[in-house]
């Protein structure tokens, strides 16, 4: 039906909190096997495909077909550190934040 | 043949409401999407000999936030999809998802034995099965 859906990608929300940047993309009906995210320097991707499931459709308003959407990581993003959740047809992937240097009193000698 | 009939008008082109569409677009682009409570999950409808089957796109909303009911033939799917608690707390980036209350209505046909209608919720999406009530279904009758 839609090889590459590319007017309508998957929706996204990206959030930020004190200790991380959350990426939420919303996958209903996926698998976690359909689904790939990875991280390759300072880009984090998620893609994979939607299946259509087989049957004769009266009506149709869902979108099915390959998606991939790539984020640039912050510079203060913990990239050894990323976790993925998938849970009720929504991704959700946490990039922690790096320990931020604190500012340091040096003692006089 | 096409029995269930959408009652929505949400999606209505005609030229009459054709300025309303637009107002509701750009209402929807400059207005927080988690107060107006107006987004519409998609939804196919399958057939085969059986029964019907509605499928719905609920992603990120728990089992216990939607509700299924048959009132007059009448089949309605509700609920609301709530956000996520950091996000007060935080701040947005980049905002496509909506969230919100929702609510979507079918009529139902004769066809359907509304007894049996059974919904099935899992990875964000609702299926509901419709089986046809034995009346309906071709049925070979055996020559004596």
């Amino acid at each position: 039906m839609y090889s590459l859906c590319n007017t309508c990608q998957p929706a996204v929300e990206v959030e930020e909190n004190k200790d991380s940047y959350i990426v939420t993309m919303e996958l209903p009906g996926s698998t976690r096997n359909d689904i790939r995210v990875w991280q390759e320097k300072d880009i984090l991707t998620i893609s994979g495909e939607k299946k259509a499931p087989e049957g004769d459709k009266i009506w149709n308003e869902r979108l099915f077909g390959k998606f991939a959407r790539a984020f640039r990581l912050p510079d203060d993003a913990n990239r050894d550190q990323i976790e993925a959740n998938y849970s009720d047809g929504v991704i959700r992937v946490e990039i922690p934040k790096m320990e931020q240097a604190k500012p340091k009193d040096i003692e006089i000698n | 043949m096409m029995n269930l009939v959408r009652r929505e008008p949400r999606f209505g082109w005609g030229l009459m409401n054709l300025r309303d569409e637009v107002d509701k677009m750009f209402r929807d682009l400059y207005e927080n999407p988690e107060t107006d409570g107006r987004w519409l999950p998609s939804v196919d409808i399958t057939e085969d000999k059986d029964r019907y089957e509605i499928t719905v796109e609920i992603p990120g909303v728990r089992k216990e936030d939607v509700k299924v009911n048959i009132h007059d033939n009448i089949l309605t799917i509700e609920g609301e999809k709530k956000g996520s608690t950091e996000k007060k707390e935080g701040s947005s980036y980049r905002s496509e998802r909506y969230f919100g209350k929702f609510s979507r209505s079918f009529t139902l046909n004769s066809e359907i034995d509304a007894d049996k209608v059974k919904a099935d919720f899992e990875n964000g999406v609702l299926k509901i099965a419709l089986p046809k009530s034995e009346k309906v279904k071709p049925r070979q009758i055996t020559i004596n």
